[in-house]
């Protein structure tokens, strides 16, 4: 797929939106909500919805939306939830039912909009293809995702300046996107020269390209690009040593670190809200007062939360270190048994939006610590 | 009782004393009263009576009960088939601690408290591996009990 | 993945809390021993229940449920003529075919004989493909024994090893009282020619396994059931997980070597 790179302007970027739309897609990208001060994914019609020259600061627990300066499209670091909330959405019709003579009679529900993303860090479409893994790679085929998930189109962006939460170098996802785009892009602003460089990554978004138009890159350009993207691989906020993490993860199950660990913990959930590949969810069933009519709804859930673990008399997992540590080994340990990869893409979310600045990096450093000084004993 | 069996052949083959030697067995076996029957709901001993012997039960069914006025006896275990009935001959003061009635018709090799005391306190080549059979047996026990004390199969809430 | 509405055409009672439905099954429904069902009763909720009828009569869907929570209360208050929807069957099933030509030692804790009825059935409709079969089942005191009937039949059979006891039990009762893991030092099998089936609460199945490996089986010859949150049934929601393992499509029989480590660990 990977023709000769094209380069495209602002405005051949409002082509790529206005065509995506003629296309049938819904298109979604990253945007200021200002109530809220952050930047996050939602619907655009026009490169004019993009955050322009506003920029994020990220560290642990912390986040601030700062002035650039600049022009640039796409010059902050993360949104705050990502493509996966669309694909999974945080509250979901799964079906709808009706009493009737025999018994009751159910209706799937019908296929939502295709979503075209503009914007999607390399570190995202990582998760998607975990995700992918997760509910269409399985054995099982989740409806609901698979709906979503079928018509997506993806633009993305790679990071030329990752935020001091990022690792997606450690993990193998970013700073550059390999593929699972439709079109990639990298942006570069110098003094006034603002372009993006894009190729494309599917016959579809071949196809969307050729039409955009733009003009065949130069060797100049095209390395600037490419070299700018290579020095962020340099610039990560955080790293998280995956060699051997598995098994160190695994074999620390009983160890007391997970209480220091957890210690500040307020089992709040926001890690798993962001966080895009936590898939988990409940299963709700909601009537009406009569209860002739019921549907089933797909929630977003937590293993932080209280009730996740309930079987009839109570959780299994009622402490909060017994709960961090499921979350934790989750995702760098018993992910790669279940699905082959880790669950974890390095996008730093979870770090950012703890409200108490629990670090993943920094825990899975400490019982790495913790567990060869155990084995020289 | 009945005086012709061969109680040290009968001895050896209960599972109580699978693996010791049958030199051990035989002088266990001289300890032995004989091969005891009892019919349904016979009592064999009775909490708060002396405690003189020990039954190696060969068939049948003995419930291990406690009796407490108002609420009535209470099974607390039953022992069957090469299971042991009875330990404390093994203590002072040798007094049953709860009664041993029978449920469904029983035989047992008894043997002589006092006899095995005896024997197993002059031969502690003899009296180790026996020691070590009743310690499994109360170990056996205690663990049960302590099943029992969990309440398994309740419901959690 | 919408419930199928299936109508209840027999009602049992078994113990003051433990019902058996029967739902009707006009097109056939099979599953393997050991296998669950996703039981809907109509807006309430869902629950994963085991089915516990015979795998070889497909025209029936069996399920004994124990009164825990809303949805099984709902599922005790279905009629005849009632509808309940299904969606199953999930998980994976007792390895039969590993029993072959073996012993087959099951035993069953509590409400645990149910999910491994299907598999009783089985070995005693085939019983020549087994060598022994001994079926151990405890239950907390007499009037908590389900299939009690039935267990008679079984223990009547000259070619069935069955032993029942309880925990605790009046004076006028006439079988074993103790725990179930007492019967099995003295119980009929080759240890090392064993294929196991344990299923019952975790601590039970804990207690058993001890037992079990006491008297020589090999870790890889036992297999037991585990219980978790299930929701979905197709490992997609998440709550069933069991260290790296979802109990729901992995599980719930398990070979005790697959779980070990996992089993002692508080909160896993």
């Amino acid at each position: 797929m990977s023709t000769t790179p094209l380069l495209l302007t602002r405005a051949d970027l409002d082509r790529m939106i206005e065509i995506l739309s003629e296309r049938g897609y819904h298109v979604v990208g990253p945007t200021v909500r200002k109530q809220e001060h952050i930047i996050s994914y939602g619907e655009i019609s026009s490169t004019d919805d993009l955050p322009i020259g506003i920029g994020d600061e990220q560290e642990a627990a912390r986040y601030r939306l700062v002035e650039r300066g600049d022009g640039r499209l796409f010059g902050y670091v993360l949104t705050d939830t990502s493509p996966i909330s669309f694909l999974l959405p945080s509250e979901a019709v799964v079906w709808s039912g009706k009493k009737s003579d025999n018994g009751f009679e159910t209706a799937e529900m019908a296929a939502p909009p295709r979503l075209a993303f503009i914007g999607t860090r390399p570190c995202e479409l990582a998760a998607v293809a975990i995700q992918d893994k997760v509910f269409l790679g399985n054995g099982h085929q989740d409806p609901t995702y698979a709906q979503r998930r079928a018509g997506t189109f993806f633009v993305s962006v790679d990071c030329t300046e990752p935020g001091g939460t990022c690792f997606c170098d450690s993990m193998g996802t970013g700073p550059g996107a390999d593929g699972g785009f439709d079109i990639g892009l990298i942006e570069v602003l110098e003094g006034d020269d603002h372009y993006f460089v894009a190729r494309s990554g599917s016959d579809e978004g071949a196809a969307v390209l050729s039409e955009v138009g733009g003009t065949p890159a130069d060797d100049g350009r095209v390395a600037k690009a490419a070299a700018m993207v290579e020095a962020a691989a340099g610039e990560m906020g955080r790293t998280l040593d995956t060699e051997g993490l598995k098994e160190i993860l695994a074999g620390s199950l009983d160890d007391p670190i997970w209480k220091e660990l957890a210690g500040k913990c307020l089992t709040c959930a926001n890690c798993t809200m962001v966080c895009p590949t936590c898939f988990c969810a409940a299963v709700e069933n909601r009537t009406n007062l009569d209860a002739t009519e019921a549907e089933r709804v797909r929630r977003w859930d937590s293993c932080f939360n209280f009730e996740f673990s309930y079987i009839h008399g109570g959780p299994l997992r009622p402490s909060a270190a017994a709960r961090y540590r499921q979350w934790m080994t989750h995702k760098l340990s018993s992910w790669v048994d279940q699905f082959g990869m880790l669950g974890c893409v390095g996008c730093g979310r979870c770090i950012t939006w703890c409200p108490v600045g629990i670090d993943i990096t920094a825990n899975a450093a400490a019982i790495r610590a913790r567990m060869e000084e155990k084995a020289h004993v | 009782m009945s005086e012709d069996l061969d109680i040290t052949a009968e001895l050896g083959r209960h599972s109580f004393m699978k693996g010791v030697s049958e030199e051990v067995v035989t002088r266990i076996g001289a300890c032995a009263d004989g091969v005891a029957s009892w019919g349904e709901d016979e009592m064999i001993f009775r909490s708060g009576g002396e405690a003189t012997k020990c039954y190696l039960i060969q068939s049948g069914e003995v419930a291990i009960e406690v009796y407490s006025p108002g609420t009535g006896s209470r099974i607390v275990q039953t022992v069957s088939r090469g299971e042991v009935l009875g330990w404390s001959w093994l203590f002072e003061p040798y007094v049953w601690s709860f009664d041993a009635r029978v449920l469904t018709p029983a035989t047992a090799i008894v043997l002589d408290g006092e006899a095995i005391r005896h024997c197993m306190n002059d031969e502690p080549n003899l009296g180790y591996p026996m020691m070590v059979r009743f310690a499994r047996l109360i170990v056996g026990r205690l663990q049960a009990t302590r099943l029992q004390l969990l309440d398994l199969y309740a419901s959690r809430n | 993945m919408a419930p199928v509405p299936y109508e209840v055409v027999a009602k049992r009672r078994e113990t003051y809390d433990t019902i058996t439905l029967e739902l009707d099954a006009p097109d056939g429904f099979e599953f393997r021993p050991g296998q669950f069902n996703m039981l809907y009763p109509f807006g309430i909720g869902e629950s994963a229940i085991s089915i516990s009828g015979d795998p070889a009569k497909t025209d029936r869907i069996v399920h004994t449920i124990r009164n825990v929570g809303a949805v099984t209360a709902a599922l005790h208050r279905l009629e005849l003529g009632d509808y309940v929807g299904v969606r199953g069957p999930f998980g994976t099933a007792w390895p039969m075919e590993a029993a072959e030509g073996k012993d087959l030692v099951i035993v069953a804790g509590g409400i645990g004989i149910a999910p491994v009825r299907p598999a009783i059935y089985e070995a005693l409709n085939q019983r020549e493909r087994f060598d022994q079969f001994v079926l151990l089942y405890g239950a907390r005191t007499p009037s908590d024994l389900v299939y009690q009937g039935e267990v008679k039949d079984w223990r009547s059979r000259f070619d069935a090893v069955v032993d029942v006891s309880v925990d605790s039990a009046g004076s006028d009762y006439r079988g074993s009282v103790g725990v179930v893991t007492r019967l099995i030092p003295n119980a009929p099998f080759d240890p090392d020619n064993a294929i196991a089936f344990v299923i019952g609460p975790e601590i039970m199945m804990r207690f058993t396994v001890t037992e079990l490996r006491n008297r020589g089986v090999p870790r890889d010859q036992i297999y037991i059931s585990m219980e978790r949150n299930m929701q979905c049934a197709v490992g997609f929601c998440g709550h069933c997980q069991f260290g790296n393992l979802f109990v729901c499509h992995d599980g719930a029989v398990f070979n005790y070597d697959a779980v070990r480590s996992y089993l002692p660990v508080k909160e896993v």
